[in-house]
């Protein structure tokens, strides 16, 4: 990957290159979005109902520490969907966009 | 001299003695700019996702968070919440983009199409004013940390302090970047394994029934307290937010060797991250039942459940792994700080760009110096500070003043050099200005009766009012050439073409 952009330009109007950083950030940006409203969700949940915090869930774990629980693990989630995708199919598209700059196709 | 202090000071020495053998062997692989900033580029996103999770859990979340929890209850968890998830937020906005168009500081980002030496000037401020507040606030909390944990031999917070400066520089001087990584990585392991032994003992205790354990917690600890919904959203932006401008963090980025371990291992630091704030709440509502918290100091709650449960050896042992836990994270800092005086302010903006591998490295060292006797003087100055409140100011500028001027000039083809200086410099203005305008300093510390700003955090006004500026003045300086520029730099931010 040493390679320098500039040799490259032509590529910028490559349709493929052009597919590769549409579907990037629109992903990246669908899963911010779930990101933000997950742990909003939460703060609102808190800042508008305290109570439901101490309702006993699993017998006396309480809900809050349940729901707490899950907004980490939710994020730990969303960063293996990500890595999951890219590792799919963001890689493959960059191999494809790499592999033209060195032949300067 | 108690048995505990005997385990402590055992565990101690071995750490110290087995980090100062690493130092050694990493010096010896420590000779270019690239080696010392970046470790060679050497580390796999395995390692990297332990050594972010080493510089990122700091002795204020382990004993702070655990110590919140045991007195404020659901509070305390709400916390250590906001410190995960701008993990996520770093990953899908920064972390690739980050790797694949810079060298060794996030300044190298926001100045690759841009004016480097104004926009270095101004990230590189905001880069050091986070380190040293956040430096701060680790010196302070390792100073009162190790007086307590350390009692039976009467160390005192000045020798502490001194004691803790001396070994971050001697880890970064000779073994840069490399050293760091190790010494993160060996208390990232150290740190969650014994976390994960007092949780084992917590349980036990209550026939391995979480529910006993809850049922024993006072109802009202497992509600939120009583906060008004905007210092809330506002904390939780300036930690979400935060996390994605910390200079010491974003620089870590740099010693993977390319985008897709740079992603790899926010997914393990975030994993890692996630269990260990896990393990960190259920000892603070295990010492909210078995510890007399009315007679033990809020950091340290997790010792005395230690002691409790465990006995004098493992209180011992937590302890030592509690003050490796500030030198890897002390350490990081330093490098940080170090990278932005001399990579950004020395070789950027006086030098141009323009210096020999010889005299990069040694620039670095002397900041490296700089930073560690600066630490060490804050330490002693801010003796008073609470550290809590340090860190969550450290978050607050970061998110202020680094991160909308890095994502600004990432995704925002019109981002101009002025428009990126104008989002820094409000950021920092701002974020600075409205904490000692409210209710933290002004009242408390200045003793006046209302705040001007009422919020105890600035990010929701900070935050905001940064990419505005921003965006504004990038639309009243229009700079074709950057703009031209962006479109080169997307080959390199999205398929890694020219990438370092």
């Amino acid at each position: 990957m040493t390679d320098s952009p500039h040799g490259n330009l032509h590529l910028l109007n490559d349709p493929e290159f052009k597919d590769l950083a549409s579907r990037k950030n629109r992903f990246s940006l669908i899963l911010t979005a779930v990101t933000l409203g997950v742990y909003y969700g939460f703060i609102l949940l808190i800042a508008f109902n305290r109570d439901v915090f101490a309702s006993k869930v699993a017998g006396n774990t309480t809900f809050g520490i349940l729901l707490g629980i899950g907004v980490i693990l939710s994020c730990w989630l969303l960063t293996g969907i990500y890595v999951r995708w890219a590792n799919d199919k963001y890689d493959a598209m960059v191999a494809r966009i790499q592999e033209k700059a060195k032949h300067g196709a | 001299m108690g048995h505990s202090s005997w385990v402590a000071v055992s565990f101690f020495f071995v750490f110290v003695a087995s980090t100062l053998a690493l130092t050694w062997w990493a010096a010896k692989k420590t000779k270019t700019a690239k080696e010392f900033y970046a470790a060679g580029r050497s580390i796999t996103g395995f390692q990297n996702g332990l050594a972010l999770a080493g510089d990122y859990m700091s002795a204020a979340s382990f004993l702070g968070i655990a110590g919140l929890v045991a007195t404020k209850g659901y509070d305390g968890l709400i916390y250590s919440v906001g410190f995960l998830v701008g993990w996520p937020i770093c990953m899908f906005l920064i972390a690739e983009p980050l790797r694949n168009l810079g060298k060794f500081t996030f300044a190298d980002v926001v100045a690759y199409r841009l004016n480097p030496r104004p926009i270095r000037t101004a990230a590189a401020s905001g880069s050091i004013l986070t380190v040293l507040i956040y430096l701060t606030a680790q010196m302070v909390g390792a100073g009162k940390l190790i007086e307590l944990l350390f009692k039976d031999l009467e160390l005192k917070y000045l020798h502490a302090v001194i004691g803790v400066g001396i070994l971050m520089m001697v880890y970064v001087l000779f073994g840069g970047m490399k050293a760091t990584t190790w010494v993160q990585i060996i208390k990232a392991v150290l740190l969650i394994g014994g976390a994960t032994v007092l949780v084992f003992m917590i349980l036990r205790h209550f026939h391995y029934s979480p529910s006993e354990l809850f049922s024993q917690v006072p109802a009202e600890m497992l509600k939120p307290g009583k906060k008004s919904p905007y210092d809330r959203i506002s904390l939780g932006l300036a930690l979400m937010f935060g996390t994605a401008g910390l200079p010491h963090i974003l620089m870590r980025f740099y010693t993977v060797p390319d985008a897709k371990q740079a992603r790899k291992s926010v997914f393990y630091a975030t994993g890692w991250i996630g269990y260990f704030y896990i393990l960190t709440f259920t000892i603070g509502f295990g010492a909210a039942v078995l510890v007399d918290m009315k007679t033990t100091n809020l950091n340290m709650a997790a010792p005395m459940l230690a002691k409790v449960l465990g006995g004098d050896a493992f209180f011992g042992f937590l302890s030592a792994v509690a003050f490796a836990t500030i030198l890897a994270v002390v350490a990081g800092l330093a490098l940080a700080g170090a990278s932005a005086l001399s990579h950004d302010l020395y070789v950027g903006v006086i030098k141009r760009g323009v210096a020999t591998e010889q005299e990069q490295v040694m620039v670095a060292r002397v900041g490296t110096i700089t930073l560690g006797v600066l630490a060490v003087l804050l330490g002693i100055v801010f003796e008073k500070q609470n550290v809590a409140y340090l860190v969550g100011l450290a978050f607050a500028v970061a998110a202020s003043a680094n991160f909308p001027s890095l994502l600004l000039s990432v995704v925002w083809k019109k981002c101009s050099t002025a428009g990126a200086v104008a989002a820094t410099v409000t950021g920092l203005v701002l974020s600075i200005g409205l904490i000692i305008l409210g209710p933290d300093v002004w009242v408390k510390a200045f003793k006046y009766e209302h705040p001007v700003f009422p919020l105890e955090n600035p990010a929701i006004v900070s935050i905001p009012a940064a990419f505005i500026a921003g965006i504004v003045v990038s639309l009243l300086t229009p700079d074709p050439v950057a703009q031209a520029k962006f479109e080169d730099e997307k080959l390199r931010t999205y398929a890694g073409i020219g990438a370092d």
